[in-house]
């Protein structure tokens, strides 16, 4: 009484099959499972018993043995109630054999036999249909993320006795589905609703055409974080492997069931400067990705940027440069990829309220110490910096005489805009390996940033007058050959150099 | 050990109350110090001295106009008597100096310590072309109960005492009430009664002190021999400088109070991507400065 039934797990954010074989043999009535299990996957044996009980079918007393191969991987999570369960069932001849085969069953078992929802269901998924397994039996709640893998068939279940019926070919009852209209949530979310701020809208569109990082600095209050929220309505939707990319991180997180199946809008993610280091950049005992992963080719938006702390800062350095983050754990290391445009937000000056000089006596030093605290390996990576203000009636005897009622452009006209410049630097990188102009680095600066003659004069000039370091020179280029692309010039002007050098973060002397 | 300034120092010099030397100025105030410390020299007791006070964090105008006096006060060989503190102090010394005049450095540190290190050069300066002064004794570190007793020097020790700006409630209160104490003129520089620069400045205006708008009022008050020029204070007329066209648009609509890119663009009907690249062009000429990111005014360096 042998049987083999085919179940998943995963790995990090790789997802591989897991065999879960089921002997019932004469002998000491014994319970047990083996192949490298978790603690958590130990206990799938009592879940298993009950819930089995609960649907009729009591255990033998006989020897049963449950192993998952293959044996050297830790087997974690509560995924195997079911293909443990199924495994015993069929083992004891209570389910028609040919009806699992070529089948991958996932899910968790309640006492009174309901399947609960899982982790990492879209990847397990897309896993099975590139084995080229032909159905996939996964918890209702999981639903959505499961048939967004196309080509294979996904039968969703609530319970136990939903599979028994599956497998003895009945008709499962399908619950009511709630399927919400996507992307219902940025819908409501404009652009426009953003009044004045010219300048950091600007730079906002800088910064999404070139995917680069860009620094606001301004009284608290005054827009910083909707202005941020926003930067996602004009970036480029993502594509379909870019979907099921970022989606895959958030299957694992187990956050999709509680989005829309698969992720079709970029994430806009902010932490709170209280967040730890761990839950910043992933791991845990059960590792999971952490913030600056659920961030991936969307935003990360870090509001008073000083008041992290100085680790979880440091952990921004690795996905900054290369767009992944180790995470190390005892059973071994996982890689999680990590790469977004990053946005944070800071005060001008300890008060806030710098250059309001009604309300700020800071002195020059005490400003100068405050931008300081910035470290110079986060200083490298931000490419953009700009202003926020106060808008509208500023005092009494302010020049403007109030709030300029027009509204600005929409979402949706900009991020035209913002594909179009997309779609010519992918030309221009075509088969490089580079996407967007933020990604360039050292020897590509010159190559794609050429400067001429007067260009570089011009640039070189305005080095030596603030003294600038050659990351800013670069970043400058980089800026510069963004906004080139978006006035659609081959050719980096004066006028390119010179905005781009306005958004430039280094004061300089 | 500190009597007569035998010091390793061979600069410091020192005059004791009573001594011939001692400034004629301090007999005449409430508690007059015991002795003075200094290295250079003390001001000329025939020469007029006249004290500029104001605060350390400053605004455009206020530099424009610290430094403007301390030039043309300097030029008519008017003593400038001041506590080398940051802003509106220094600004006015360092005018006065470059302009070949003489100013004189009240500390409340002992004389061998600058403070403000960033004004050692000024700090050099005073020693060759004037004084610095202190009433304590070498190697006293400044500490912030020092300074209401320096002030006291700093008024004593001039004719004329002259607030340059002042925020509400601010130091320089202090300094005036010493300096009506001791029975010297106050004259103030008006401002903008919006600007918070100026709040100060305008309630002791209020008060009754002199009000002074170019460095000719102060002649008259010192009873000095006028020779009226022109207005130091005329923003040279933009078509002077060799600007494009745009860029003198962007320029004429900046002054000394700073404005941030978005207004400069809404001024001058322009988008921001165009006013920030002429910004940057006009800040490389040295015409504009950027006080905090996309802030800018007119720099007084060159104006
Ligand atoms: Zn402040």
């Amino acid at each position: 009484m042998y049987c083999r039934i085919i179940s998943g797990a995963v790995f990090g954010m790789e997802s591989d099959t897991v065999h879960v074989e089921v002997n019932i043999s004469d002998g000491m009535p014994v319970f047990e499972m083996v192949g490298c299990l978790a603690t958590e996957v130990k206990e799938s044996k009592e879940r298993v018993r009950t819930a089995l009980r609960n649907e009729g079918i009591f255990l033998p007393p006989k020897r049963i043995t449950v192993n998952l191969s293959p044996a050297y991987r830790k087997k974690e999570g509560s995924a195997f109630d079911l293909p443990v369960a199924v495994g015993i069932m069929s083992a004891l001849g209570k389910l028609p054999k040919e009806r699992i085969e070529n089948t991958m069953f996932i899910g968790e078992l309640s006492l009174n036999g309901r399947l609960n929802g899982i982790k990492g269901v879209l990847p397990m998924v897309a896993k099975a249909k590139r084995e080229g397994i032909s159905r996939c039996v996964i918890p209702w709640e999981n639903a959505l993320e499961g048939e967004a893998v196309k080509g294979v068939e996904v039968i969703p279940v609530s319970s136990l006795s939903d599979v028994v019926s599956f497998l003895s070919g009945k008709e499962i009852r399908a619950p009511e589905r709630a399927r919400k209209n996507s992307s219902e949530k940025t819908k409501d979310m404009d652009f426009s609703e953003v009044r004045g701020q010219e300048g950091a809208k600007r730079a906002a569109e800088i910064a999404a055409s070139g995917f680069h990082n860009m620094l606001m600095i301004g009284e608290p209050g005054v827009g910083k974080t909707m202005l941020a929220k926003r930067i996602t309505t004009i970036l480029p939707p993502l594509s379909a492997e870019e979907s099921l990319e970022v989606s895959t991180i958030y299957s694992v997180a187990g956050l999709l069931q509680k989005k829309e199946g698969i992720m079709t809008d970029r994430p806009f993610i902010n932490p709170h400067h209280t967040i730890t280091e761990q839950a910043f950049a992933g791991g845990g005992r059960i590792p999971r990705p952490g913030v600056v992963s659920m961030a991936h080719r969307g935003v990360l938006f870090m509001d008073e940027l000083l008041e992290f702390r100085r680790s979880v800062l440091e952990v921004l350095r690795q996905p900054l440069e290369e767009g992944k983050i180790w995470v190390t754990r005892s059973q071994g290391a996982y890689l999680y990829p990590a790469q977004f445009i990053f946005v944070a937000a800071m005060n001008p000056c300890p008060c806030g309220y710098f250059p309001d000089f009604h309300r700020c006596s800071c002195t020059e030093y005490q400003i100068k110490t405050y931008m300081n605290k910035l470290s110079a390996p986060l200083m490298d990576r931000i490419d953009i910096c700009t202003e926020v203000h106060r808008t509208g009636i500023k005092h009494l005897f302010s020049d403007k005489e109030e709030e300029k009622g027009k509204k600005g452009e929409n979402s949706e006209k900009i991020r035209k805009r913002v594909i179009r410049t997309g779609d010519i630097q992918k030309e221009r990188y075509k088969s490089t390996g580079i996407h967007y102009n933020g990604e360039l680095k050292g020897e590509d600066v010159e190559r794609y940033c050429y400067l001429e003659k007067k260009e570089k004069k011009f640039l070189e000039q305005i080095m030596e007058k603030w003294n600038l370091s050659v990351r800013a020179y670069e970043k400058i280029c980089k800026v510069a050959r963004t906004i080139a692309v978006m006035e659609e010039s081959e050719k980096i002007t004066l006028e390119h150099i010179g905005e781009a050098a306005g958004y430039r973060l280094e004061k300089g002397k | 050990m500190d009597s007569n300034g035998i010091y390793n120092n061979r600069e410091i010099q020192y005059v004791a109350k009573g001594e011939p030397g001692y400034p004629k100025r301090l007999l005449h105030i409430p508690s007059p110090p015991k002795g003075i410390y200094y290295i250079g020299k003390l001001p000329r007791e025939e020469a007029p001295s006249v004290a500029m006070v104001g605060a350390r964090v400053c605004s455009e105008y206020g530099r424009k106009v610290a430094k403007t006096f301390g030039e043309c006060l300097a030029k008519k060989g008017i003593q400038i008597i001041s506590g080398m503190a940051r802003g509106i102090d220094s600004i006015g010394q360092k005018g006065a100096l470059d302009a070949g005049g003489q100013s004189f450095g009240v500390l409340g540190s002992g004389v061998d310590i600058c403070y403000p290190k960033e004004n050692l050069p000024l700090y050099n300066q005073l020693k060759k072309k004037g004084g610095i002064l202190s009433e304590l004794a070498p190697k006293i570190p400044p500490k912030s109960q020092h300074f209401p007793a320096r002030n006291r020097i700093i008024s004593g020790l001039s004719d004329l005492v002259l607030v340059i700006e002042a925020k509400e409630k601010s130091g320089t209160f202090i300094t005036v009430d010493m300096a009506l104490e001791q029975g010297k003129d106050v004259a103030v520089i008006p401002g903008r009664i919006s600007d918070p620069f100026s709040k100060g400045c305008n309630e002791l205006l209020k008060q009754g002190a002199y009000v002074v708008t170019s460095p000719e009022d102060i002649f008259d008050i010192l009873s000095f021999p006028l020779d009226r020029k022109t207005d130091p204070f005329q923003m040279k007329e933009k078509t002077q400088y060799f600007l494009e066209n745009k860029e003198n648009i962007v320029y004429s609509c900046l002054d000394f109070y700073s404005k941030n890119l978005d207004d400069i663009s809404n001024e001058v009907s322009m988008p921001v991507s165009e006013v920030l690249s002429i910004l940057i062009k006009l800040e490389l000429k040295g015409y504009i400065r950027e006080i905090a990111k996309n802030n800018y005014v007119v720099n007084t360096e060159n104006n």
